[in-house]
């Protein structure tokens, strides 16, 4: 038997052919037609076992082989063990792209009452992990610095490890701040939008602030270490920032890792970056020409070697499985099971992006309060869009074992979930970056395959990456 | 139909199917139609139409609804091979 193909023709070098487990290789036409009229030749079958698409029978070791790669592209959850706390609303800027419709600074009511805390910390306890992270979102989660050191020594008493994030803007940071990101499993993620100009444009919308950003910045990483500091750009893409300056940002700082996220269609730009609704082209656009860009530098200046971390995690995905960690790319995408959000006011959420969206009041994707618990129901409603396997149309899509579900996106941009998933953002997104990465595969070029290999986690000198079958010789 | 259509300026023959895929055209057609929307496909006397093509088009149409046909027939054809594999890793 042979096991199903989806296939999908490329750009250049032939037909792409990938299996449910992601098993794949290029082939060519006459093969795709000698596939689906049943005429395989027996060279097309000696190739198809060679390389795991085919059994003899449902018990041989080739047949269980694959049921186990198809088992393991699949993301499994043990239990609840990544949380999302937003201690406070509050923030001290106003970003034009803010995605969680934060409060102003001085706002009451906005923070965690203290019932709020001493429920937090019973949900944390009842847990059934001995490891535990947690994330501090906000608001700007260092405006109640009190609290993360409240959560963190209980974190520390009850489970066997703990590791933290907290997500801030830097714009503060006294000997208080620093003290607590001097801890070693403390961990400080923050936005770098690209030079001075471009972050003062989006972020701080003066120049002493950006100063003090920049400052801020550049000592913590200079006192805890560049390993345990991210910065991501958020890109206004109707008005990006200039590639190489963008770079140089983030080089100043012996940043390599560049995680470009466009601006979302949450909160605050809804109103203020409208166009981020439909304009992928205009995305992919900028994105790829960054990538093309760093390509380009890497071979020119290998000593200062850069990846744009989503593309690595895709390629990954590719490659290998089990890369199911980033919770916006995988499947099935279960909702509530491995991680939660608990927002200001005790409410519990699937995500931040559904936190945004509630607090946005587009639709309610709240899932219970940390008091009362869980709204079951709700997150087995949300449950039954986890898997993306037979979906219409992914079904078809070579991609699909590669690929994730977000329903929370589609919800956002589109009001329902049922639309053309081909002329979704996420899927065409992705589409874009799958297609990308089997044309770097497949390339015979010496730039790309430089950084293509590093990205892969690949030894330099690695031969070929993806198999083809030359099939021309084929009657 | 089939001749009528052919000679309207807007209608294009698009693909003669072989009897190994007529089994698969409606459920090709069907998704032809909601992967290109502004196009008529319809099938007549052993062959797929399309209306609303512009000249352009009219090669990648081909490819695309030759695609369509054999997604399709894949699909049909492993889909009891499928249901046994998720079956098995489901165990059930």
């Amino acid at each position: 038997m042979i096991f199903p193909l989806r296939f999908r023709p490329l750009e250049v070098k032939g037909t792409l052919f990938a299996n449910d487990a992601g098993d794949f290789f290029v082939g060519h036409e006459p093969f795709l037609d000698r596939y689906a009229t049943g005429r395989l030749t027996p060279s097309d079958r000696l190739f198809l076992e060679r390389y795991g698409h085919a059994a003899a029978s449902e018990d041989d070791l080739f047949y269980l082989s694959f049921l186990r790669r198809i088992a393991a592209r699949h993301a499994t959850h043990g239990p609840l063990r990544y949380v999302i706390l937003v201690p406070t609303l509050r923030c001290n800027l106003a970003c034009t792209y803010c995605q969680v419709s934060r409060v102003a600074e001085n706002s009451p009511g906005f923070d965690w009452e203290e019932d709020t805390v001493a429920a937090v910390l019973r949900y944390l306890d009842n847990l059934t992990t001995d490891h535990i992270k947690v994330e501090f979102q906000g608001g700007e989660p260092l405006l109640r610095l009190d609290l993360l050191k409240r959560i963190y020594a209980f974190c520390e008493r009850r489970f066997k490890t703990a590791e933290f994030v907290v997500c801030t803007n830097l714009q503060v940071l006294g000997p208080e701040e620093r003290s607590f990101f001097a801890r070693p499993n403390v961990f400080i993620s923050t936005s770098l939008d690209g030079d001075a100009l471009t972050h003062r444009k989006n972020r701080t919308r003066n120049a002493e602030m950006t100063a003090a950003f920049f400052e801020n910045l550049r000592s913590l990483i200079e006192t805890v270490g560049v390993d345990k500091v991210s910065a991501l750009p958020t890109i206004d893409y109707a008005d990006p920032p200039d590639i190489d300056a963008l770079i140089a940002a983030f080089s100043q700082f012996g940043l390599r890792s560049i995680y470009l996220r466009p601006v979302n269609y949450h909160g605050f730009a809804r109103k203020a970056h409208g166009y981020a609704r439909d304009s992928i082209e205009q995305w992919n656009g900028y994105y790829f020409a960054f990538l093309e860009r760093l390509i380009e530098h890497n071979f020119t200046e290998p000593d200062s070697f850069y990846e744009e971390y989503y593309f690595k995690l895709c390629l990954s995905r590719v490659l290998r499985a089990g890369h199911d960690t980033h919770v916006d790319l995988r499947n099935p995408n279960w909702l509530a099971q491995d991680y939660i959000v608990i927002d200001y006011d005790g409410t519990l959420y699937p995500t931040d992006e559904a936190r945004m969206m509630t607090r946005g009041g587009q639709i309610d994707l709240s899932i219970g309060n940390v008091q009362s618990g869980l709204d079951e129901p709700k997150v087995a409603l949300l449950n039954r869009h986890a898997f993306n396997n037979f979906h219409e149309d992914c079904i078809h899509c070579p991609y699909q074992p590669y690929c994730g579900t977000d329903l929370v996106d589609d919800l956002s941009r589109y009001g329902r979930i049922d639309v053309n998933k081909l002329e979704t953002w996420f899927c065409r997104r992705h589409m874009a970056i799958f297609d990308r990465i089997f044309s770097y595969i497949y390339s015979d070029d010496a730039k790309i395959r430089f950084s293509l290999l590093r990205w892969a986690g690949l030894p330099r000198g690695s031969t070929a990456m993806g198999i083809r079958y030359d099939d021309t010789a084929s009657p | 139909m089939g001749q009528d259509i052919s000679k309207s300026a807007c209608l294009v023959k698009i693909h003669e199917v072989s009897d190994l895929f007529v089994p698969y055209v409606s459920a090709a057609i069907t998704r032809l139609k909601y992967l290109h929307k502004g196009i008529d496909f319809s099938f007549d006397g052993g062959v797929i139409w399309a209306a609303g093509v512009p000249e352009t088009q009219c090669a990648s149409l081909r490819s695309d609804v030759a695609h369509a046909l054999y997604r399709e027939k894949i699909l049909q054809d492993s889909a009891p091979l499928r249901q046994a594999i998720y079956t098995k890793l489901l165990g059930k």
